[in-house]
């Protein structure tokens, strides 16, 4: 219902007495009589509601991010804690193909008064229970950075081993903030795979080919993207023209293969060869 | 230093795990002290200290929440007869409350009422 454009809405048909409002900034909050506070969304949805054991409640405010309440009944102020701020993922973008041998995850910082703290969490199980998780507790910045080619503990709950994540799987991920009152605040999840680019994939398309070779002109003459895959194929230490000549004898003239000089030629003509690791 | 040595972390019984959203509320009381008038009713926070009316000593009291300190105290304020209730502030320092059957502005620097209307409920 609205009256001159003042919005009106109902509450609970069995809230009883509802005594005070405040605002912390993103969302209403009533406290009943009965103790119960409810927190509302700016369109009057309600969000959440949770018992305090006020038997009581009168009024209630936002502060230094905690509620207030005062029970008349008891002549007591009470301090309630709130769980952390909501937060959102950053990177890498949900779906998203990450081609590097690091992956970095960024979230937006949550806010929290009490010793707040991130745990992360990574898995091939949407559920996150099966034995392939990796949890990082304790975090206290919104980032974390995973070698994907090294070793990592897998597993929740004391079980687990060591291993490696799988290239081209599906990963889920998503991030815990809490507090030290034991609030938590649960960030949605996200996906992710990771492709392993070889040295001499330059593109990381999983195949060494003349498309490569062109990738690493375009890169040394023409400001292109950076490789992506180790483009210093004949390892001198540099990103030249010579290493686009070194991928053309591999491709076409059976050179060595990128990155092992010393082998020498092979005497074998690809016209293109994958690149995927074993 | 009284209200300091009464100030008391909540008993167990009062600690209440909630699911809440997407979050686990935890230990939701995690303080109280007691009010320094007899009937805590309207709450509000001016960024550096807790405001409480009080309906037993119509009184509005300024306090220190580490402590629960009074940090200062307005008593039977000019006009406004009994039963304060809720109170918050406005954008201009000043403080609005209402007591069931009045709305009255009031200015914590000057002490005074700056202006006050009747309640379209009663």
């Amino acid at each position: 219902m609205s009256v001159e454009g003042v919005q009106y809405y109902w509450f609970d048909p069995k809230d009883r007495q509802p005594r005070d409002l405040t605002w912390d900034g993103e969302h209403l909050w009533m406290m009943n009589a009965n103790g119960i506070v409810k927190q509302y969304a700016t369109e009057g949805t309600l969000l959440d509601s949770m018992t305090t054991s006020l038997p009581y409640g009168w009024g209630l405010t936002y502060g230094e991010g905690y509620l207030w309440a005062s029970d008349p009944s008891r002549n007591r102020i009470y301090q309630i804690n709130l769980p952390p701020r909501t937060f959102t993922l950053l990177s890498p973008e949900d779906g998203s193909v990450v081609h590097s041998d690091t992956i970095h995850f960024d979230w937006e910082a949550s806010t929290d008064p009490d010793s707040l703290r991130y745990c992360f969490l990574l898995s091939s199980d949407s559920t996150f229970e099966d034995t392939t998780t990796l949890m990082v507790d304790s975090l206290q910045e919104s980032h974390y950075t995973l070698a994907v080619g090294g070793s990592v503990w897998l597993g929740m709950r004391g079980l687990g081993s060591r291993g490696k994540l799988t290239p081209d799987t599906t990963y889920y991920w998503r991030v815990k903030a809490y507090d030290g009152w034991g609030a938590e605040r649960w960030s949605e999840m996200w996906t992710f795979s990771f492709r392993e680019c070889v040295c001499g994939d330059g593109n990381c398309d999983g195949r060494i080919t003349v498309a490569d070779a062109t990738y690493l002109i375009s890169y040394i003459y023409r400001e292109g993207t950076h490789p992506i895959g180790d483009g210093d194929v004949n390892v001198d230490g540099r990103i030249t023209v010579a290493d686009a000549t070194y991928i053309v004898s591999y491709v076409y003239r059976g050179g060595p293969p990128p990155g092992q000089p010393s082998l020498g030629s092979t005497g074998i003509v690809r016209e293109t060869h994958t690149g995927r690791r074993p | 230093m009284q209200e300091k040595e009464a100030r008391v972390k909540v008993v167990a019984s009062s600690i209440v795990w909630v699911f809440f959203g997407g979050a686990v509320m935890g230990q939701m009381l995690v303080d109280s002290f007691p009010s320094p008038g007899g009937e805590p009713r309207g709450l509000a926070w001016d960024g550096a200290h807790l405001w409480c009316a009080d309906a037993q000593t119509d009184s509005l009291y300024e306090l220190e929440v580490s402590t629960g300190g009074v940090v200062s105290r307005f008593a039977s304020l000019y006009a406004i007869q009994d039963e304060y209730g809720g109170i918050t502030w406005g954008d201009d320092s000043t403080i609005w409350l209402a007591n069931g059957s009045r709305v009255y502005q009031f200015n914590p620097v000057t002490g005074g009422i700056v202006c006050s209307f009747s309640c379209p409920g009663g």
